[in-house]
């Protein structure tokens, strides 16, 4: 086996839009796909006079995603002004955060396939606006020239700086997603790409293996899907490494990758690059943040969905995939919490009707759940109806019609027992049927339940079909042999 | 054509107490204002506009308990947005802007039931000290229609001198709010950086920035003042303290126990007329039981420096939003985006704001922005300490505003000389600590100010020192 000579050497700029009611400066909406110049004010289009106000629910988004990304958060941080001339920056600065930014040194660790899992450091994270759009066609007078929408102009958005940690495009992928899945996780982003809540730029470099200093540095601009980004990073890749093979020079400059040529251009050398001139912008003030702040948000934050998963395990004895099928949707993880809640305050056991709901949402309630956009049917009654299932006073079809006109009705929906009633389950649901129906049955039959208490468990077939046909087919199958075992097993 | 103070502060007094109207009042300022505005005080005069006001006003007296400003002509500069009227800030960039909304220090003024007369000349974006360069020419000393008025914001300064307006709004960023009121025998008052909001005018140099006011009497600088002060939630760096009825503090008359003269030893840029006036003022104090006791200014060279040089840095960056693309005066240049940007910008700006635009970026440029920005920003705190030092030795400190009397019109001074001329009116601005300039006098015939600075959010003591050698 050879050893690659080479080494590549791979950083990402993360840029990702936070889900803020309004803009990070402004009181306009921060909203995607209205109509072009419909949300703006004097603040965010940038009239005389006009000044910024920082958006305290942006800068606790911000906070929440850097703790979610173990990042340490500065107690004061300073916004500053880039400054440069583009249509699509009204102020003709934007308002980042340079020498003092809102967190650093954070960390997610990744994995590649089924290689060893590796952590790769964040340098920081700041906190910044957005800028407009320009706008090529599709508006009137669009064929004299470009427009521009600032509709985006002002957006809150975190950049996240990681360390040159990455040694392949694959990587680099496996990090973007494991930071979206983060993001999105934290509640802190949709982290949408088809809308631009997430975009990315690459750094990478090639060196020769073991050498410590970083080759000349190519900067990839707007990787907007992981795909594009591996694509352009193995593309990039492979340029620098056969240039340096045969003994090449890489330039230091910012490249563009154009995916249907399937190769990168140049945009602009070191040498023509901007001078930002930054300095602290005097319109704000350094931005503290007490610790209380910081402790509330990292109290709030969402628990690690492999956490949790475990969690599920262990206190709902949820088998280990569907534990993990739950938890990694925050949504659905929280709803099932809150439909086990609800069942264990009806009296019933958490760890008796946790896996029976954990299946029930996962297959039964999917469809309504898509339909509905989100779960509708209230949790304490689902809780009490999932009790109702796992102990077999409750057929399954039963329980998804029940289900049904819960998530109808929503948070006007009456109390289980009167909904019950009211569509006619009475005399199922009622009193524990079932097991009154099934102690007959095997009073009715002493010598079976007999031969099954000695170990000739064949015979509860029998038992089944006499039962089965004393209910008259209103119990399915599945709910009425666990009612008879479980008579059995208490006589 | 100036109205003699006495005629100013007796019909301010009159309105004050309800002896005369709104109406009367406004229609008193307007008869004097259309000739202010053809020597240049006002750049656009809103005569329909505060006429119709005033009535309204005075169709409903009982609103008057309610309305501390009742009737009260007021002129705004130039920079300050007043909604629906062209908001240029003296250049010709702007010429066909109008402001969109009211600044915040406009709509308490109306809410207090002031009369918004109209916009008065400026220097461009406050750009000098003796409004000649904004691209409507110059605005005429009311004392002396040969003169300047000092500035940037002289057309404020010349419509309250003419009695076109009974107070006006300044901003005062080193200097432009004081320079202008002595200049035309005016008070006028420069409060702590933060005590009035600044949303709503044009930024200049932020950090340094303060919309000031000027008057005929402490009182009504006061009530103005405490009309427009307080915290703002549309300005983030606006301060959330109380506001202290400054009305009230100017109508106690308080001699002051101790004043530090701050100068340079034996006052030497001073020109001998000037000098001699500033001695007058000091003896008066002295007169009146005041311990004056004289103290250097601190390294006056290096905080004029640095003051230009943080002025100059960020107004090269608050300047960057006139790009002619959005609104302003637009030029095509060569069908490039850098040619309209460049077209746009060099013809829409005068030379002084070129100049600093461009000695502004280039300190903050790579290379230079430690060595010169990060320097003057530590000479900037080391003022601030040294000023704080003075003044916990005394009630406030006294200081020379000019050097000299106003200047000709027809002989300008080298830039060079006007940021020297700046010395004594930087030091508040880069100490963010509130300065008001008051008459003490004539010098040649022309009026002569000194000025009073305390300690931060301290106006009201100010104020109070003025009243006692009112
Ligand atoms: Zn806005």
């Amino acid at each position: 086996m050879t050893t690659d000579p080479f080494e590549t050497v791979i950083g990402l700029e993360v840029h990702v839009q936070l889900d803020t009611r309004t803009k990070l400066f402004c009181p306009c909406r921060n909203t995607f796909g209205e109509p072009p110049n419909t949300q703006i004010c004097p603040v965010c289009y940038g009239l005389p006079g006009a000044l910024p106000v920082p958006n305290r629910r942006a800068v606790e988004l911000a906070v929440v995603a850097a703790l979610a990304l173990d990042c340490r958060v500065e107690p004061e941080s300073v916004f500053e002004r880039k400054n440069y001339f583009y249509p699509d920056l009204p102020k003709g600065y934007q308002i980042t955060q340079y020498e003092r930014p809102l967190a650093r040194s954070g960390g997610v660790r990744i994995q590649v396939g089924d290689g060893p899992s590796r952590t790769i450091r964040i340098h920081r994270i700041q906190l910044e606006e957005d800028a407009g759009k320009l706008v090529h066609d599709g508006y009137r007078g669009s064929e004299e020239g470009s427009g521009v929408d600032f509709n985006r102009a002002g957006v809150p958005l975190i950049e996240i700086v990681s360390e040159p940690d990455l040694r392949s495009a694959a990587e680099a992928g496996a990090y973007g997603r494991t930071l979206r899945q983060r993001i999105v996780h934290a509640g802190v982003s949709d982290a949408d790409m088809e809308k631009g809540n997430l975009r990315m730029d690459g750094n990478i470099s090639v060196r020769r293996r073991g050498e410590a200093a970083l080759g000349a540095k190519v900067e990839l601009k707007n990787l907007n899907s992981f795909r594009y980004l591996e694509r352009a990073l193995t593309y990039e890749e492979a340029r620098q490494r056969e240039l340096l093979r045969v003994g090449g020079v890489v330039v230091q400059e910012t490249r563009l990758f154009d995916e249907s040529q399937g190769r990168s251009f140049a945009m602009r050398s070191k040498e023509e690059a901007a001078d930002y001139r930054y300095f602290p912008d005097p319109d704000l003030p350094p931005l503290r943040l007490p610790p209380e702040l910081v402790e509330s948000a990292r109290a709030g934050l969402p628990e690690v969905p492999a956490d949790r998963a475990a969690r599920f395990v262990r206190d709902f004895a949820l088998a280990d995939d569907a534990a993990r099928r739950i938890a990694t949707r925050r949504e659905l993880a929280d709803y099932f919490e809150a439909v086990v809640a609800g069942a264990a305050d009806s009296g019933a056991s958490a760890r008796e009707v946790a896996p029976v709901a954990a299946s029930f949402l996962t297959t039964d309630a999917v469809a309504r759940e898509k339909q509905d956009g989100g779960f509708r049917a209230p949790p304490r009654s689902l809780g009490e109806l999932m009790a109702r299932l796992a102990d077999g006073r409750l057929p399954r079809n039963a329980a998804r019609d029940l289900f049904d006109a819960l998530a109808d009705r929503g948070r006007r929906a009456p109390p289980l027992d009167a909904l019950i009633a009211e569509l006619g389950f009475g005399d199922l649901a009622g009193a524990g049927r079932l097991q009154r129906a099934a102690a007959e049955v095997i009073a009715a039959h002493p010598a079976e339940a007999e031969a099954y208490r000695a170990g000739r468990t064949k015979v509860i077939g029998f038992l089944m079909g006499r039962l089965l046909r004393e209910l008259r087919g209103k119990a399915d199958a599945r709910a009425a042999r666990s009612a008879l075992e479980r008579a059995l097993d208490a006589d | 054509m100036v109205l003699p103070a006495v005629e100013r502060r007796r019909r301010s007094a009159r309105l004050r107490e309800g002896e005369t109207g709104a109406e009367t009042a406004v229609g008193l300022a307007l008869e004097r204002a259309r000739a202010a505005r053809d020597a240049g005080a006002f750049l656009h005069l809103d005569e329909a506009g505060a006429r119709d006001r005033a009535r309204a006003l005075d169709r409903a007296p009982e609103g008057r308990a309610d309305r501390p400003l009742f009737g009260l002509p007021v002129a705004v500069k130039d920079n300050i947005a007043v909604r629906g009227l062209p908001s240029t800030s003296g250049s010709a960039l702007l010429a066909d802007y109008r402001a969109p909304f009211d600044a915040t220090v406009v709509s308490r003024l109306r809410r207090a039931g002031a009369v918004i007369l109209g916009t008065t000349n400026l220097d461009e974006f406050g750009m000098g000290s003796s409004t000649t360069r904004g691209f409507r020419g110059a605005s005429r000393n009311p004392a002396a229609p040969h003169r300047i008025a000092g500035g940037s914001s002289g057309g404020s300064a010349a419509a309250v001198a003419s009695g076109a307006a009974f107070a006006a709004l300044g901003t005062d960023t080193g200097g432009s709010v004081r320079q202008p009121a002595a200049h035309c025998g005016l008070y006028g008052i420069r409060p702590t950086w933060g005590r009035v909001s600044r949303f709503g005018m044009t930024a200049y140099a932020s950090s340094l920035d303060q919309v000031g006011v000027l008057a005929s009497d402490p009182v009504e600088v006061g009530r103005v003042l405490g009309t427009i002060a307080g915290a703002d939630p549309r300005d983030a760096t606006s301060a959330r303290r109380p506001v202290p009825d400054f009305a009230s503090a100017a109508s106690r008359p308080r001699t002051p126990r101790r004043l530090t003269v701050c100068a340079d030893a034996d006052l030497a840029p001073l020109d001998p007329a000037s000098r001699g006036a500033f001695q007058r003022a000091v003896r008066r104090f002295q007169a009146a039981g005041t311990r004056v006791r004289r103290a250097p200014l601190p390294d006056a060279d290096s905080a004029v420096a640095a003051y230009y040089l943080i002025a100059c840095a960020e107004a090269s960056s608050n300047l960057s939003r006139f790009d002619g693309l959005r609104y302003g005066r637009r030029e095509a240049g060569d069908g490039t985006l850098a040619g309209a940007y460049r077209v746009s910008r060099s013809r829409g700006f005068g030379a002084e704001v070129r100049r600093r635009i461009l000695l502004g970026a280039a300190l903050l440029s790579r290379g230079y922005k430690d060595a010169v920005y990060g320097a003057a920003t530590v000479a900037r705190r080391r003022t601030r300490e040294a000023l704080l030092r003075l003044l916990a030795g005394s009630d406030a400190l006294l200081l020379p505003v000019t050097l000299s009397p106003p200047r000709r019109l027809d002989r300008p001074d080298p830039a060079s000389a006007e940021y020297r001329a700046d010395r004594f009116n930087i030091l508040a601005a880069l100490g963010s600590l509130p300065a008001l300039a008051i008459p003490a006098g004539e010098r040649d015939g022309l009026p002569f100010g000194v000025q009073l600075m305390g300690p931060p959010w301290e106006e009201g003591a100010l104020l109070s020192v003025a009243a006692s050698v009112a």
